[in-house]
């Protein structure tokens, strides 16, 4: 069980990105993260976890990403409509 | 109500009264009478043709024409700059390295300015996939599929037909034409006569000596200074200051010619010159 959530902000690479949503998907931890200065700088990420860090691993293939993204817009897109 | 709906109750009150108006026809007696109602019949229709037009916001079919092409095109520049945010959400998430953060450094953002930060990016995000997904995800390897849209490429081959027309048009050039079959001291004629015989006698395509005629007349309504930035609007402006409510009407009503003024002004300047 992951321990991330939404609105948790970190720094990576010197810059702020807030948590705007998580994913399990195949059994893994994916995270959706926007620059706080610069909406159109957005990030998806895989998560692992241990008890004391958190890891934040790039995504293995464009396929891969094609596929997260669109289970992250539909996600998101039912979440804003509910 | 949504334009679907207005486009519907339009058509509605238009069939209502073209229905009306064969009714009253059929009633209509004598010829006075007749005219009568054809009058009443085309106001109504213009009433609701205007009416339905300022809602749409719409006047000439060029108008609307343009401003189809400038959404086109707008859709076209807005689906470039979102492949271009699906590339640099791409680049970032894929590229790079692990990067591993304690979990004793989160820290929380503000709950209200996190609740619209989620509703604006995951807008980003729907635009972004609507973008890459049409009409395959990778659209980005292969921008060429944007330009083989089949609503933009209907609509440049319109834009594509009306400047080819217009180009067909001068270069058909009537006025030479009419001075060939020399028709040159009857310039006039184009408006006194029947277009379909003048067409006949001179052997000019009928279309384009229509134009010629429409094309005279707007240079005169232009002489006279009658305000307007085009020829629709100019001659409806005329038309209203005559008080008629539109070109066609005011055309039909006064059988007026402005062909042959304006050739008469010309000729009257011509020969001040020469003098």
């Amino acid at each position: 069980m992951n321990e991330l959530h939404t609105g948790e902000l970190f720094n990576l690479d010197n810059f702020e990105y807030v948590i705007i949503d998580e994913l399990e998907i195949d059994n893994n931890e994916y995270a959706l993260l926007a620059n706080v200065d610069d909406e159109e700088d957005i990030i998806i990420q895989k998560i692992e976890e241990d008890e004391e860090n958190i890891s934040f691993l790039p995504i293995s293939s464009q396929e891969e990403f094609d596929k997260i993204l669109i289970a992250f817009e539909k996600h998101m897109t039912n979440n804003v409509e509910a | 109500m949504n334009r679907e709906a207005q486009r519907e109750e339009r058509a509605q009150r238009l069939a209502t009264l073209d229905m009306q108006y064969k009714k009253d026809i059929e009633n209509a007696i004598f010829r006075v009478e007749k005219e009568e109602v054809q009058e009443r019949y085309l106001e109504q229709r213009k009433a609701i043709n205007e009416e339905y037009q300022s809602i749409i916001g719409g006047t000439s079919y060029s108008d609307r024409l343009n401003r189809k092409i400038e959404r086109a095109e707008r859709r076209e520049e807005m689906t470039d700059k979102n492949i271009k945010i699906y590339e640099r959400i791409c680049q970032n998430s894929v590229d790079g390295k692990t990067k591993t953060i304690k979990k004793s450094e989160k820290q929380n953002l503000h709950v209200g300015k996190l609740r619209g930060g989620k509703v604006l990016i995951a807008g980003i995000i729907t635009v972004v996939v609507t973008a890459a997904s049409v009409p395959a995800i990778n659209v980005a390897k292969n921008p060429a599929i944007l330009s083989e849209n089949p609503v933009v490429q209907n609509l440049q081959k319109k834009k594509q037909i009306n400047s080819d027309f217009e180009a067909a048009v001068k270069e058909y050039d009537v006025s030479q034409k009419l001075e060939d079959k020399n028709f040159k001291d009857l310039n006039g004629y184009i408006g006194t006569k029947d277009e379909n015989e003048l067409s006949k006698l001179a052997g000019i395509d009928l279309v384009m000596l229509k134009i010629y005629k429409r094309s005279l007349a707007a240079e005169y309504l232009e002489f006279m200074g009658v305000p307007g930035s085009d020829w629709e609007e100019r001659s409806n402006n005329f038309a209203n200051s005559q008080g008629s409510p539109d070109w066609k009407t005011y055309e039909k009503e006064t059988k007026e010619n402005f062909a042959i003024e304006y050739r008469a002004e010309q000729n009257t300047i011509a020969k001040g010159n020469a003098q």
